[in-house]
């Protein structure tokens, strides 16, 4: 792996890494990479991806209003009356 | 244990005085990272109840630890990272308020976001192994473990996604359970890996484990995975299934002391027989590529915008990129990064998809040595617990911790690290695994265990 696909990896996750942190994971990525290579040994022909532990399947609930008393807004950094505040989103 | 103290409760003392004698003990092993004065208050509260002649059930009145990716209502809540350093956690946990009357005497240290397996990865400093400082407690409940062979409290609770109760369970020499996948509801849990995630206790003997299971387990309609939950009787006989794969990959002492909990087994009249489990050395492998990609997908929410510390930034996107940047630790940083990168567009086939296959084949092999055995048998580590330091800077061998106590969290199955024994000060932890379901079976062969460590 190239440390031009490490910068293009964490731009997608929005994280800033300096010149060490990129040049430290670009080795080792590479090498849990290869590490985990390993799987392509396996034959997988006809087999089904896991899903879940215990057979559950389409849990539904009603899509109703319920009043609920948690404070959520105020947790955020900026808060402008009762909404959290941002930078813009959108530009000119 | 938690029997004992509360047969005296109201008696010999109040659930104040206990708690207070909790409370005052110094931490010396870096257990927690908030502790709760606020418990004394509730241990009042509680002391009332039982005055007003309240039956004293579940775990009212015992003074517990709680892993600190467990919500609180009021109580600080970090994870071990620095991007929450400053979350007051809004609402309580289902587990939480499952546990009525029990007293909350802080939130244990951790790996960040329960990335680790040592308790090195946590922002606030390692927990030392209460056993012998120089060495790790084992992670990511490092603190919660910790906590209880310490006696810094009666009980904790946990959290485990590949090993993380019972690998620091082994390490530090207490009981561990993984409760079975869906068992016991996950609200108010910090999300890591949704497809592995369970709550679980760290008790001194499988009967506290057993009666802290029964108090948190159940459906919750907050979580749509959780599932019902009835309390069986199970069989008292077993036959016992050791695979034969995991033989080269085990430390040599960890070895002798596992041939001896099998001969002391024997003893007893349990049975054995070698299985196979053809895939188990896929188990890391498939679990380091399923993990990341949902833990990339599960911590996008630290953005920096609504809740949790902010970077300050000019625009939006460098916001995220700077809140993310200084307040994520190295390994969560890692892992999310090999998590972007295995969903990336034209990888998601080759990689998470894959794997997902491979975990069907190795819970396939699971289910096959069930159809033979009743419960499957292995040391809960390869290896004793290292030295703090030791491999911190080598993620793959740090990774190899997880070997035997990754297949049943693939396959959803409860499984349970009992201390076995010692090499010199370093606890060894023996797992057993069980199908779906069958906690009790880890109980009554627990029990059985613990007579002939006796």
């Amino acid at each position: 792996m190239k440390i031009d696909k490490v910068k293009q990896i964490a731009n997608l996750a929005r994280i800033k890494l300096s010149k060490d942190e990129l040049k430290v994971l670009t080795k080792e990525l590479s090498s849990i990479l290869d590490y985990v290579d390993q799987l392509k040994e396996v034959d997988i022909e006809g087999i089904e991806p896991f899903v879940h532990a215990v057979d559950l399947h389409n849990v539904v609930r009603k899509d109703e209003v319920e009043s609920c008393d948690i404070d959520l807004v105020s947790l955020a950094p900026q808060t402008k009356k009762n909404f959290i505040k941002t930078k813009p989103i959108f530009n000119d | 244990m938690i029997k004992d103290i509360q047969s005296k409760l109201g008696k010999e003392y109040s659930c104040k005085e206990i708690t207070k004698q909790y409370l005052d003990k110094k931490d010396d092993f870096n257990i927690f990272i908030t502790k709760r004065e606020e418990a004394l208050k509730e241990a009042e509260e509680v002391d009332k109840r039982i005055k007003n002649g309240e039956k004293i059930t579940g775990l009212m009145g015992i003074p517990m630890a709680i892993k600190d990716n467990i919500l609180i209502k009021g109580t600080r809540c970090t994870a071990a990272s620095k991007i929450l350093d400053n979350y007051i956690a809004p609402y309580n946990a289902h587990v939480i308020d499952k546990l009525d009357g029990a007293i909350f005497l802080g939130k244990t240290n951790m790996d960040e976001f329960a990335h680790g397996s040592s308790g090195e990865h946590s922002a606030y400093g390692n927990t030392l192994n209460p056993n012998d400082r120089e060495y790790v407690p084992g992670g990511s409940s490092s603190g919660s473990a910790a906590s209880v062979v310490a006696d810094l409290a009666v009980c904790a609770l946990g959290s485990d996604t590949a090993g993380s109760i019972r690998e620091p369970a082994s390490f530090c020499g207490v009981v561990g359970l993984k409760t079975t996948f869906g068992s016991v509801s996950r609200y108010g849990l910090m999300s890591m890996v949704c497809s592995l995630d369970q709550i679980g206790p760290l008790t001194k003997s499988v009967e506290d484990s057993e009666i802290v299971f029964r108090a948190i387990k159940g459906r919750d309609k907050r979580d749509s995975t959780s599932i019902d939950y009835r309390v069986e009787d199970d069989k008292k006989e077993f036959i016992v299934g050791i695979p034969e794969e995991m033989i080269d990959d085990v430390d040599k002492d960890v070895k002798r002391i596992f041939d001896d909990s099998v001969k002391r087994l024997e003893e007893k009249g349990i049975k054995f027989k070698k299985i196979h489990l053809p895939n188990l050395k896929y188990g890391i492998p498939c679990y380091y590529i399923i993990t990341p990609a949902e833990i990339s997908a599960n911590l996008a929410r630290y953005d920096g915008v609504k809740f949790g510390m902010s970077a300050k930034s000019d625009d939006i996107l460098s916001n995220y990129f700077e809140t993310r940047g200084q307040f994520l630790g190295e390994e969560t940083k890692r892992r999310i990064m090999i998590g972007t990168h295995v969903l990336s567009s034209g990888y998601y086939d080759a990689y998470y998809l894959r794997a997902q296959k491979v975990r069907a084949k190795i819970v396939q092999d699971i289910n096959n040595a069930f159809n033979e055995v009743d419960l499957i048998f292995t040391p809960t580590a390869p290896f004793l617990p290292f030295k703090i330091g030791e491999k911190v800077d080598d993620p793959i061998s740090m990774y190899l911790a997880d070997l035997l106590t990754i297949p049943a969290s693939l396959a959803g199955t409860p499984a349970i690290s009992l201390p076995a024994g010692k090499m010199g000060n370093l606890p060894v932890g023996v797992q057993f695994i069980a199908p779906v379901m069958k906690e009790q079976r880890l109980f009554n062969i627990g029990k059985i265990f613990e007579q002939c460590q006796k």
